[in-house]
């Protein structure tokens, strides 16, 4: 008996699992891609020797690559088309900006690309998962974007209130990793000591030297040529050292002190409002989110925002706006626009546009 | 201009919500008290919008849809008409009508993905 209940477990959660996994999948799509193209075109560069003999020093790039595979299941907003009848991790989805996508329940996206752009390999991924109830919002977000250095995760559980079926409220709470913004390590250091201190820590060697300029065996003014840990002369002046090579230690200094610094996570109150209405003739599709009320916690406190205002009130906020109408059969114009704000961060993205079909 | 462009929102506004039971996806049911039994139950499509009028008193709505027959079932999607199931003189809506509403919902929501 014991043994036939058993059975019957298991065939039912089996069953019930089956059930699950293929409401997790239906609707999502699988894809992979490969896309390969020449570089942009360089201006070549030339170098004339001494003996005048002339060098292209122009340099070698290969061709840029990307190779992208995942799972996708994110409906497409009623304004938007597929833009190509396949997938291949390209495409940008306004919905996924957006506190509603365009229908309730599961939608997400894993994607990982890995690829090389303008001689520079890079790995990028992104994760999202959005679940969409009546009354309840919850979405979980990685990005990894190795080409432009960006690493953001954030996690967003809200109360939502429609209020009749284009409107709707939300208030709950967002966690957010960021680096430590407002804090710049070189200015920090640049405080204390001396900018050729750190050429020094890494590895460079300053060498002084005097200018007789008038040739009348008097030195009139001085400098310093520099070389390399190998010993090999770089730079003939410090403003030539400055110029050309003081840049990579800083960024590299900034780099590896914020990377030793590590991520923070700021929870915060976030208030939300969305707008939705979409018919052939005109759309609307607006959005907006505030974030009041903050609070560190992880990561190394002495680098948080909070401790960089003084304050745990500052406001975030990010909102956008689509709008598209067709005014005839032959005019029509669309619109978005979209700014956040974000600890000391701004972005701005506008694109208005007109099409007259002739 | 301010003015205009208030009344113009107040426009928008009113125009959008006078069709509020088109939007999305909607499943309207047009009946009357003396059809009641004759409704189907729209309760499986509880993830979408769904509305019953009735006759005696959406008249107005009645008309504006061109409801012959009582019951029938509209289902919108974004203000478009997307299927119409009619009792026609039977007063009986087609058997399959649950399996023909449910195939265009999911129709619809695949051609999204």
């Amino acid at each position: 008996m014991r043994k036939i209940l058993l059975l019957l477990i298991v065939l039912f959660s089996t069953s019930l699992n089956a059930q699950i996994v293929k409401k997790i999948l239906k609707y999502s799509t699988v894809f992979g891609s490969y896309t390969e193209s020449s570089p942009l075109t360089q201006t070549s560069q030339y170098f004339v020797t001494q003996a005048g003999d002339l060098v292209d020093v122009t340099p070698e790039q290969s061709n840029d690559y990307m190779v992208t595979f995942g799972i996708r299941k994110i409906a497409r907003m009623d304004y938007e088309n597929k833009a190509e009848k396949f997938y291949d991790g390209t495409e940008s989805l306004s919905s996924l900006n957006s506190n509603i996508g365009a229908i309730k329940g599961l939608e997400y996206l894993f994607q990982y690309s890995k690829g090389s752009q303008q001689n520079r390999e890079f790995q990028s991924q992104r994760y999202f998962i959005r679940y969409i109830a009546n009354y309840w919002v919850a979405k979980v977000e990685l990005q990894q974007n190795g080409l432009i250095n960006l690493d953001y995760k954030t996690a967003d559980l809200r109360l939502r209130l429609p209020i009749g079926k284009k409107f709707s409220v939300s208030a709950g709470a967002a966690v957010r990793t960021h680096q430590p913004y407002g804090y710049s390590p070189i200015a920090t250091y640049l405080e204390d000591l001396p900018w050729w201190d750190l050429a020094y820590e890494y590895g460079f060697q300053d060498n002084y030297y005097g200018i007789d300029s008038d040739n009348d065996g008097e030195l009139d003014s001085n400098d310093w040529w520099w070389s390399n840990e190998e010993g090999e002369r770089i730079a003939d002046t410090d403003l030539d050292f400055r110029r050309n090579d003081y840049e990579d230690i800083v960024n590299d200094y900034n780099e590896t002190e914020l990377n030793a610094i590590g991520q923070l996570g700021t929870l915060s109150a976030v208030i939300g409002a969305d707008y939705y209405h979409f018919r052939d003739k005109w759309w609307i599709h607006s959005w907006g989110n505030i974030f009041p009320k903050h609070k560190h916690i992880f990561g190394d406190e002495a680098y948080s925002y909070e401790t960089f205002t003084g304050k745990d009130d500052w406001v975030d906020f990010n909102y956008g706006l689509i709008f598209g109408w067709n005014i005839n059969k032959s005019i029509g114009i669309f619109t978005e626009y979209e700014k956040t704000k974000f600890w000391d961060k701004n972005l701005v993205f506008l694109k208005a546009g007109i099409n007259f079909r002739l | 201009m301010k003015n205009i462009t208030l009344l113009l929102l107040l426009f928008i506004g009113f125009k959008a919500y006078s069709q509020e039971y088109k939007d999305d996806i909607s499943i309207c049911q047009f009946s009357a008290s003396f059809t009641s039994d004759a409704e189907i139950d729209l309760k499986f499509f509880k993830d979408h919008f769904l509305y019953n009028f009735k006759i005696e008193k959406d008249k107005k709505i009645f008309d504006a849809e061109k409801v012959k027959y009582l019951p029938t079932v509209i289902v919108f999607s974004n203000g478009k008409e997307i299927l119409r199931l009619e009792s026609g003189i039977s007063l009986k809506l087609p058997e399959d009508s649950k399996e023909q509403i449910e195939q265009k919902i999911n129709s619809l929501i695949e051609s999204k993905f």
